[in-house]
């Protein structure tokens, strides 16, 4: 997190990382996720998906914490439904 | 294989969440906690992964069927009864198949509801589910037994 002064937010970074039990659906959750990313990004979010071993990871940029919070709140829908789907345990 | 995945509306109250848990341990299916999320991202998923998505439907806070999607066909009853301690009677095992004995239901919601769980495809599992079909007053009961236990009754009025 960068600020420009000492209370403005300027830009904010988070990245989640999603390991499933199974290796074999990291590719799975990774191509069906990944659609849902064409319609990114939504006002000033940018959003990225790619994989790191045995992680799915998005890594989010936004300006405030409110649009952080939509974005993860959206990506995690995507990633539990997707791993739910699969049959893992999430 | 076609999978299929249980799911609720949004805030779904207690009795729905309970028959929720109940079905998903007596049917080789699959949960999905409905949170906030909407239909049309559980249904993009579901098309690329080839499931079916059951969603329970409720009436005044009582749950009253199913809605399948995407067919958008409906599987109605007019009540239901679940027994308690259905984690402990399978301890963390899992049910593989679902087997029906000879009897036919006399009512068409109850012949319907019968198909669809004879439908179900088998997974992974040590238990095998058997729906049962019998008479309780004027009411037909459509039961599924493990383990020779009546976990979930669904009932349906008898027209005379």
């Amino acid at each position: 997190m960068s600020t420009s002064t000492l209370d403005l937010i300027s830009k904010i970074e988070v990245q989640i990382r999603f390991a499933p039990e199974k290796l074999e659906n990291l590719e799975k959750i990774y191509s069906s996720v990944f659609p849902e990313f064409v319609k990114w990004p939504k006002g000033n979010t940018t959003v990225k998906l790619h994989k790191e071993k045995q992680f799915v990871c998005a890594y989010i940029q936004a300006k405030s914490l409110s649009e952080i919070r939509a974005a993860l709140n959206t990506i995690h829908s995507w990633l539990y439904i997707a791993a739910r789907i699969l049959g893992e345990n999430v | 294989m076609q999978k299929v995945v249980f799911t609720t509306s949004r805030s779904p109250s207690p009795r729905s969440r309970t028959l929720l848990n109940a079905l998903t341990l007596t049917l080789p299916s699959l949960k999905l906690t409905r949170g906030k999320k909407s239909m049309k991202e559980i249904l993009s998923f579901a098309e690329r992964e080839k499931a079916l998505i059951v969603k329970i439907i409720e009436k005044s806070g009582n749950p009253r069927g199913f809605e399948i999607l995407p067919k958008g066909e409906f599987l109605l009853f007019d009540g239901f009864s679940v027994v308690k301690g259905i984690k402990k009677l399978l301890q963390k095992n899992k049910v593989s198949k679902v087997v029906a004995s000879e009897k036919e239901p006399l009512t068409e919601k109850a012949k319907k509801l019968k198909q669809f769980f004879l439908s179900l495809p088998a997974s992974e599992g040590n238990f095998t589910t058997r729906v049962e079909i019998f008479q309780k007053g004027d009411r037909e009961v459509l039961s599924l037994n493990v383990k020779g236990v009546e976990c979930v009754n669904f009932y349906f009025r008898l027209n005379k």
